[in-house]
């Protein structure tokens, strides 16, 4: 065996960055941990699988599979798999051993603890009302450590952002313990959605990559409406007289009626830019009057509102841009006499670009603020406080409650999911081994000799009573060279087959083999360089 | 950043060992009989060379099971004229020479002998000249040829569960040596042998490659024909080794035949039924005995590591993990670390906390950093509530650097 060191360039440090891809479903009180679903242990504890932990929890060593816990009771009954140390002078314990519960056990006394040491995703919902939140006042500092990042991590605001406190505000707490991500949450990658009955109602993404939850899909924004009654059927009544609508652009047209049937069709642009609603003719029929003032806003290229007509004299407004500008914008400034309006109202503009909570990425946490409703129709006991409500950020994940619903169904019909990445750093060592030429041309492999009936026996010589043992100088190399020709061997070459490369540290202790999948043939005109990989 | 270091003198850093330990009880159910039918138990991982099986402790193909060991079996090239021990306890001899008589033949006894080389470098090494040496009852590798292990059945235990070693006196294996045949795992584990490594915390062998071993015995636990052995010849009776480090357990096959010519058929590991119509015990035959089922060339490997596995009731040990530490012991004297380059400790150039010019300075330790010879930050170690520390007072903080 030929010892070399390695020298400056021949071993590199590095450190791979890899982000394994996390993906949490909730559901109905339980978690979908990478859309891996365990069996259930059998032996009949509810719900728990064969790791003996809840579904989407991760256990930390995945022993006692498929075990029955009901009947452990150490050390007289053992059924699982479980650590013990005993107290002594170096004072080690548990993590789970508090300090108190340490000094009650005398020297020498066996300390146990239990498995499966479990992880898992954790949610928690504070009202707005509740002040009782240790667990948010403890991120304090750690929110707006982040503050450079976004005015939205501030932990108390009143700007232009918006004014909040987070030690008062409706709030839900996401909590993902680090092994499940590493060393952080990849930045851009955060993505949460909420499902009612399958279907996607709202989703947030952190795709500026500051932070920020931003809704990229909500419910859509509802149009204003209103609606003119044409109440009075005689011509006269409207002839020369105006009915001005602004739309939600700001845009606002001037419709005139005409009964003497002179400034021409419906649709006509007069001279000054008023809009004809020709009623001549319609004497006595006020339904008539109303469709042609429909007519008459239909005509108008662009105007984005739209008309619809009950034919009894009633036309229905409508905004086409979601919004709720524009909703009092349906004017009678010559008053019509027994014109009735109803101004546009119930427009609503959507959420979507809305900040909806933030991520603490190195700490694994994810506040989500957003009280919006998510749906106008739907709604469910989420708090389990005997009142439905609409579905909204704040409620994501709602599976863990004060009030336990027991085995009862809880919001069977939500359902919620958190797609992230981590960020895991793995430290690799490249080495460089060198195979120079001439060298490594030598083994000490009993096979490397020839085998010969006297001269591979060992020499004993007793010299003094002392026994010693010699290897036979004269043996001859065994000639591996492969010959073209059959019955004969080639020309004598010192060769050796490389198998394996031992790596030793200062002290010439082994440390490490790194092993070929074949052996490479070295002789004395042949260099190779190995590269061995070590990850950590 | 620090401001201050104090260098570590000799007395100040010492390590320290802990042993960590974990309970691994094992029992029958697992090993045999939960998850289908002999020879195609879905935790029993076979293999096209037949020379062990892996056990695991849920269906191999769930991404959950653990390995939990390897089963096999193995002789040496004397056993066809020596039998298992060469001589029983008792001093009579084997009849190994009409039992054996044709081995030589067997399909598996080349990979037995192959095995039994292999399992003897790696646990028992090579003598003088060097031959492998073979297993002996008492770990005296130099006596004579009569209490060798000729034939063994080995219990390879995964690294899983054993660590960095199986505690020694903790290993406990309750194995039924039954002769009648039944599919009810409870009369299979009748005539239960209690075989332990008593003792071995103090007593054991460290003249093995492979580090420290222990000799097996049966103890007084076991339950013999409805009652205690301790009357029993086979009472205390050396039955095998387990190699501490290496994690493997060697079980001579004697369990099986009684330890003395008297009881030579007591425990069979056949199936005494004749043909195992209930087929649980199918490939075994009427009165086989474990010589004749080695013997048997119908036989495979996998049905002795069948045979054997359907009578284990529970195995458990102890394994060790050893923690090593080491333990720095930061002393602050009187007038050290009373002051702090926080830039929080002044206010308008005087000290915050210091309300009077003649009082004492005073800070408050939150943490400790361990530095290198060339003053790198090596580690912190963070105290769960800041110490007081003022020229009146002088700490020792203990630090432990575990690796």
């Amino acid at each position: 065996m030929s010892l070399y060191k390695f020298e400056q360039n021949d071993v590199f440090k590095n450190r791979i960055k890899t982000h394994p891809r996390i993906s949490f479903v909730i559901s109905d009180k339980k978690t979908y941990y990478n859309r891996d679903i365990l069996p259930i242990n059998t032996f009949a504890i509810a719900d728990e699988t064969i790791q003996q932990t809840e579904q989407g929890d991760l256990s930390l060593y995945e022993l006692n599979i498929n075990r029955d816990a009901s009947t452990h009771s150490p050390p007289t009954q053992e059924s699982l798999i479980y650590p013990f140390i005993t107290k002594q002078g170096s004072l080690t314990s548990f993590k789970t051993i508090s300090t108190e519960t340490f000094q009650t056990y005398s020297y020498g006394d066996v300390i146990r603890g239990q498995y499966p040491l479990s992880s898992s995703i954790d949610v928690e919902y504070q009202a707005a009302s509740s002040t009782d939140r240790p667990h948010i006042k403890a991120l304090k500092n750690t929110f707006n450590y982040y503050r450079p990042l976004s005015p939205h991590y501030a932990y108390e605001s009143s700007n232009a952002v918006g004014t909040w406190d987070k030690a008062s505000q409706e709030i839900k707490l996401v909590s993902i313990p680090s092994i499940f991500y590493g060393s952080s949450i990849k930045k851009g990658s955060v993505d949460m959605k909420f499902y009612i009955t399958g279907s996607l109602i709202g989703r947030l993404q952190d795709s500026n990559q500051n932070g920020e939850l931003i809704q990229t899909i909500g419910p859509a924004a509802t149009s204003a409406q209103g609606r003119v009654d044409f109440n009075n059927s005689f011509e006269s009544s409207y002839d020369n007289k105006r009915i001005i609508l602004e739309n939600t652009s700001g845009i606002s047209k001037t419709f005139i009626f005409d009964a003497t049937g002179t400034e021409g069709s419906t649709g006509t642009v007069d001279g000054s830019g008023f809009i004809i609603i020709q009623i001549d003719g319609y004497e006595g029929d006020n339904a008539a009057i109303g469709t042609e003032f429909a007519t008459g806003v239909e005509s108008v290229s662009g105007f984005q509102i739209s008309t619809n007509d009950d034919a009894f004299g009633s036309i229905t407004l409508t905004q086409v841009i979601g919004g709720s500008s524009g909703n009092t914008t349906i004017q009678d400034p010559d008053s019509i006499a027994s014109l009735g309006i109803v101004q546009f109202a119930g427009g609503a503009a959507d959420n979507n670009g809305k900040v909806a909570g933030t991520v603490l990425y190195n700490e694994g946490f994810v506040a989500l603020t957003g009280s919006w409703d998510l749906s106008s129709t739907y709604t469910d006991e989420y708090l389990f406080s005997g009142v439905n409500i609409a579905p909204k950020w704040t409620l994501w994940g709602q599976k863990f409650l004060a009030a336990d619903p027991g085995a009862a169904e809880f919001c069977p019909s939500s359902s919620w999911t958190i797609d992230c990445e981590g960020t895991n750093y793995v430290p690799v060592i490249t080495m460089l081994a060198h195979a120079k030429m001439g060298d490594l041309n030598h083994s000490n492999n009993p096979t490397y000799v020839k085998p010969s009936s006297d001269q591979d026996v060992e020499v004993c010589v007793d010299i003094e009573h002392d026994v010693d043992y010699y290897e036979n100088d004269k043996r001859e190399l065994a000639n591996v060279v492969k010959s073209p020709y059959p019955n004969t061997s080639g020309s004598f070459e010192k060769t050796t087959y490389i198998s394996k490369v031992g790596i030793y540290d200062e002290n010439k202790n082994l440390i490490a083999i790194a092993k070929l999948a074949t052996p490479v043939k070295k002789t004395i005109s042949r260099e190779y360089t190995f590269k061995m990989k070590v990850d950590f | 950043m620090a401001s201050t270091f104090k260098t570590f003198l000799n007395d100040d850093i010492a390590t320290t060992r802990t042993l960590l330990h974990e309970a691994i009880p094992i029992t029958g159910s697992i090993i045999y009989g939960t998850y289908g039918a002999p020879g195609a138990e879905l935790q029993i991982k076979t293999f096209a060379h037949g020379m062990f099986q892996s056990v695991y402790d849920y269906p191999f193909l769930s991404s959950s099971a653990n390995h939990i060991f390897d089963v096999t079996h193995a002789h040496n090239s004397v056993f066809q004229t020596q039998g298992v021990t060469g001589t029983k306890s008792d001093g009579a001899t084997y009849d190994g020479a009409s039992q054996l008589g044709a081995i030589s033949t067997h399909p598996f006894f080349k990979k037995r002998k192959n095995i039994y080389g292999q399992m003897g470098q790696v646990l028992v090494g090579h003598d003088v000249v060097g031959e492998i040496q073979k297993f002996d009852q008492d770990g005296d590798l130099l006596s004579a040829i009569g209490s060798k292990y000729n034939c063994l059945i080995f219990m390879n235990f995964a690294r899983l569960l054993g660590k960095d070693e199986i505690k020694k006196g903790s290993f406990e294996l309750k194995i039924g040596t039954e002769q009648t045949h039944s599919a009810t795992a409870g009369v299979m584990n009748d005539n239960l042998l209690t075989i332990k490594d008593d003792g071995a915390a103090t007593n054991y062998k460290v003249n093995s490659p492979a580090g420290e071993y222990g000799i097996l015995k049966i103890t007084g636990d076991s339950n013999v024909s409805g009652g205690g052995i301790s009357t029993q010849p086979e009472y205390d009776a050396k039955c095998g080794l387990i190699f501490y480090q290496a994690g493997v357990v060697a079980l001579t096959p004697d369990l099986f035949m009684g330890f003395v010519a008297s009881v030579y058929n007591k425990g069979k590991i056949t199936n005494a039924s004749g043909g195992g119509t209930d087929g649980v015990d199918a490939k075994m035959n009427a009165t086989q005995n474990i010589l004749a089922l080695l013997n048997d060339n119908a036989k495979t490997m996998d049905d002795v590591a069948l045979a054997f596995r359907q009578r284990i009731e529970k195995v458990c040990f102890n394994n060790t993990t050893e923690l090593n530490s080491t333990i720095y012991f930061c002393r602050a004297s009187h007038n050290d670390f009373n002051y702090s380059s926080n830039p929080t400790y002044l206010l308008n150039s005087k000290i915050r906390v210091k309300g009077k010019r003649d009082h004492d300075p005073i800070s408050y330790i939150t943490s400790v950093g361990l530095y290198s010879s060339d003053n790198e930050l090596l580690a912190v170690a963070k105290l769960s509530e800041p110490l007081r520390k003022d020229p009146t007072n002088d700490m020792t903080l203990r630090v432990r650097l575990d690796y």
